[in-house]
């Protein structure tokens, strides 16, 4: 009998809600990480701070940012990994491992819609609130959001492209971590993955790439969305709606591709136990 | 000694089974270094006095450096964490052997291909720079890589002790790597900061790790007085390590071993 469309919302609702209660709970088990990942938070901005403040002693503008464009470029920046890492790429550290070690199994005999589990398989809620929280209080008190020319429309384009952003991030990531099906490895993949986000999507405006290069960072190595791109959105370098557009075809495209890949990877995937 | 470098080839056999790794690796350390000539080249192009050539041969010996030393990543202190989160590191206890130097010959055989690069970043640097014609200077710049190499041992220490009270230290590690790129100016050039923060940052012990022993290449105009580094060196190296291992050791008496 075919799923219904209620049937198939249950099921990931209750999958959903097994992995944010089990997140939460492990959360509170070990309370003491909170407070570690507090004061490591709040020592991260206070020298990233350090960093920006430096830059800008020597120069009025990056890339046409100024000091104040950028403390909201950091803020997205920060925000968009903390999201990634709390919710999305947990999932994708399991499933290397569990190709790995032959786990994949047991996920693959569950009456479960295995793609869905595998990228909600951890969902740190409380995470994204502890290692956010100093940010989240601190940034919007440094930024002179009066000198900032944000509108309604530009912030809502950018917000929306923001998320789309760490979706194509994710299925990029998970793109790269499918290699374990084929090669056994990889977390070094996923690294790689980490080195174009940090030092490329993370560090640098959208502006501050040439054409050429911005094209490829905005398609085949889509690490630009979800901060560069949103954040020049917000500040209304880029045109909202154009960029809404692209960010919206890129989605699509890589939702398809991850889809696609997945039953490639699975057909190739070698199984310890049968 | 024999057994350590036993477990370093081994390891290394274990890593050449995955090209794949050698392979990412080479790229990530591509990419990064692009990404980070493009940043250098916006504050360029802003900033008259600052040149890229120069900035470029920094760089290669800075990376070079914090790469060979094993403060790039922290692998050691990573490796160890993970151990003592997953509980394995009573498969170690259990042994016969030096718990610290055992999993340092595991982590330097996996990360081999590395040093190997790093290696390269190093002499590429060192072969566009003047330095090559000079042996003190080329004789200092092993020191402080020595220095460095033990500097770099007790901050990984550090990182994996804290893995005996938290169970999560992914945040921790994330922000102790990137405070060493900033604060060892491995991220940007020295003279973009104030000249007190110059003073501090000399004084601090990040700042052996890439800038002081990368700075031999510039002709050194900040740091004239190698002499007083190294000795400055090898005082907080000293602090540094009796504080990591004295940590290290309490933190274990802490640990409740698993599956003996």
């Amino acid at each position: 009998m075919k799923q219904s469309v209620f049937d198939y919302i249950t099921e990931r609702w209750l999958i959903l809600k097994a992995n944010i209660w089990f997140s939460i709970q492990n959360d509170f088990a070990y309370s003491i990480n909170v407070w570690s990942n507090f004061v490591s938070t709040t020592v991260f901005i206070v020298i990233y701070l350090f960093f920006i403040e430096t830059i800008y002693g020597n120069v009025d503008r990056l890339a046409g940012y100024s000091k104040n464009e950028m403390l909201l470029f950091f803020l997205i920046a920060e925000f968009v990994f903390q999201t990634n890492t709390a919710i999305l790429f947990p999932g994708l550290q399991h499933l290397v491992r569990n190709v790995n070690t032959g786990y994949l199994d047991f996920v693959l005999s569950k009456p479960i819609p295995h793609l869905f589990y595998i990228t909600f398989r951890e969902i740190n809620l409380l995470a994204i609130i502890r290692n956010q929280f100093s940010f989240l209080v601190i940034m919007p008190i440094l930024i002179d959001w009066s000198a900032l020319s944000i509108t309604w429309q530009s912030l809502v384009s950018g917000i929306t492209i923001m998320f789309m952003g760490v979706a194509i991030t994710h299925i990029f990531q998970f793109l790269f971590s499918l290699t374990a099906f084929w090669t056994g490895e990889g977390e070094s993949m996923l690294d790689l993955t980490w080195t174009f986000e940090f030092h490329g999507g993370r560090t640098i405006p959208l502006e501050g790439f040439n054409p050429n290069i911005r094209y490829a960072l905005l398609s085949l190595i889509p690490v630009l969305f979800s901060t560069a791109a949103s954040t020049s959105v917000i500040l209304g370098k880029s045109d909202g709606s154009q960029m809404l557009l692209i960010t919206t075809i890129v989605f699509g495209i890589f939702l398809v591709l991850k889809k696609l890949t997945w039953q490639i990877a699975l057909r190739n995937y070698t199984s310890a136990s049968s | 000694m024999r057994l350590y470098l036993e477990v370093l080839k081994y390891n290394l056999q274990l890593y050449s089974t995955y090209p794949v790794k050698i392979i990412t690796n080479i790229a990530s350390r591509g990419f990064s270094l692009f990404f980070l000539l493009l940043l250098w080249r916006l504050i360029s192009d802003s900033q008259n006095s600052f040149s890229l050539e120069n900035a470029f041969n920094y760089f290669l010996i800075s990376e070079g450096i914090t790469t060979l030393i094993m403060v790039h990543r922290l692998h050691w202190g990573k490796h160890l964490s993970k151990l003592i989160k997953d509980g394995q590191l009573s498969n170690y206890l259990i042994k016969p052997i030096s718990l610290l130097p055992y999993t340092y010959a595991d982590i330097v055989g996996v990360n081999f291909h590395k040093y190997f690069f790093g290696l390269a970043f190093l002499i590429v640097g060192l072969c566009t720079s003047d330095l090559i014609t000079e042996p003190a200077k080329l004789l200092l710049l092993l020191a402080f890589i020595a220095i460095g190499i033990t500097i770099s041992y007790a901050i990984n220490l550090f990182v994996a002790a804290l893995s005996f009270y938290f169970t999560d230290t992914f945040v921790v590690q994330y922000v102790v790597q990137e405070a060493i790129k900033i604060l060892s100016v491995a991220l940007i050039p020295i003279f973009l900061f104030s000249e007190t923060l110059q003073k501090i940052l000399l004084a601090l012990p990040f700042a052996q790790l890439a800038y002081i022993p990368a700075s031999l290449t510039l002709g050194g105009d900040v740091v004239s007085d190698y002499g007083r580094y190294l000795v400055l060196g090898a005082v907080w190296s000293i602090i540094l390590n009796i504080l990591a291992y004295y940590f290290w050791q309490n933190s274990l008496h802490k640990h409740e071993a698993i599956g003996i």
